[in-house]
């Protein structure tokens, strides 16, 4: 969509248009939706986040600014979600202290579901990447955005993004079989 | 890779500095074609769209209009609860006097 159609989709949404949602919401929402499922690895939590994400859409309509670029916009509001109930967890494990034993890792939600060995492989080395380079990585080279944007969803420089998603790329690499990699093609 | 400028070498968002642009692309796209696809159910969506519309209506009432709703159902509500009072008093009384 270039931009002077996403200003008059965010004009529309302003007034309160609920087609400009709905076009809004079948635009992005599947983005949204893989964006959270893999950072956070639950498919079950990513729908919930999903959906606070789309009501706060609906519920800050009438703010947003006439310039708002949605994608930005959605992404910054799903990943803030994702953190704030991730340190949520956090303090309430705290407090459990030692009564719980210690959660095993998960696995990724697309065991099952990938369409090949070199597929699952990928999504596991995914899930396996900390969080920062997982984010960075589903953010420019998952969904397409410029490291400067980015850089701006997750509140650091450009440069830093630069290299984050630099160190991410060969972390996946390195556990990938190099037959079996991009760059000669993918035999599976 | 959408908004950069690749002619910009000013932008920090824009060429890498190493000079790996075209494998950082071959990287994503392989990515991309690797990944198990995720779309939302039908059910959610209908939820969701159903949810949003109710928070959109919510969003676009003036915050004047929706303190007078809030206190006409108050009235409402306080009248309800007067006229209630009023039926057991009257009924106690009545209840005293046989």
């Amino acid at each position: 969509m270039d931009p002077s159609q996403e200003r008059a989709l965010v004009g529309r949404l302003r007034a309160g248009e609920r087609d400009a949602f709905d076009e809004v919401y079948e635009w992005l929402r599947d983005r949204v939706l893989r964006f959270l499922v893999r950072l956070s690895n639950r498919r079950d939590l990513a729908d919930d986040l999903a959906q606070e994400v789309w009501l706060r859409l609906a519920r800050s309509a009438p703010q947003l600014a006439p310039d708002t670029r949605l994608t930005a916009w959605l992404f910054t509001v799903a990943r803030n979600l994702y953190v704030s109930h991730w340190r949520a967890r956090r303090v309430a494990e705290q407090l459990a202290g030692d009564l719980l034993p210690p959660a095993p890792p998960a696995p990724s939600p697309f065991d099952d579901a990938a369409h090949s060995q070199t597929s699952a492989r990928v999504e596991r080395a995914l899930a396996a990447l900390p969080d920062a380079y997982r984010e960075i990585v589903l953010l420019c080279a998952v969904e397409g955005l410029a490291p400067r944007e980015a850089a701006d969803i997750l509140g650091i420089k450009p440069e830093a993004a630069r290299q984050r998603l630099a160190r991410a790329r060969a972390m996946i690499e390195a556990t990938i079989d190099p037959a079996r990699r991009y760059a000669g093609g993918d035999p599976s | 890779m959408t908004t950069r400028d690749p002619r910009d070498p000013t932008d920090p968002g824009g060429p890498a500095a190493d000079g790996d642009d075209d494998a950082a692309a071959d990287f994503a796209t392989w990515l991309r074609s690797e990944l198990t696809p995720v779309t939302t159910t039908p059910l959610r969506a209908a939820d969701v769209r159903q949810r949003a519309h109710a928070e959109l209506r919510r969003a676009a009432t003036p915050p004047a209009v929706r303190a007078r709703r809030h206190v006409l159902r108050l009235a409402e509500t306080s009248t309800a609860l007067a006229a209630g009072v009023s039926y057991v008093l009257w009924t106690i009384n009545e209840l005293w006097r046989r």
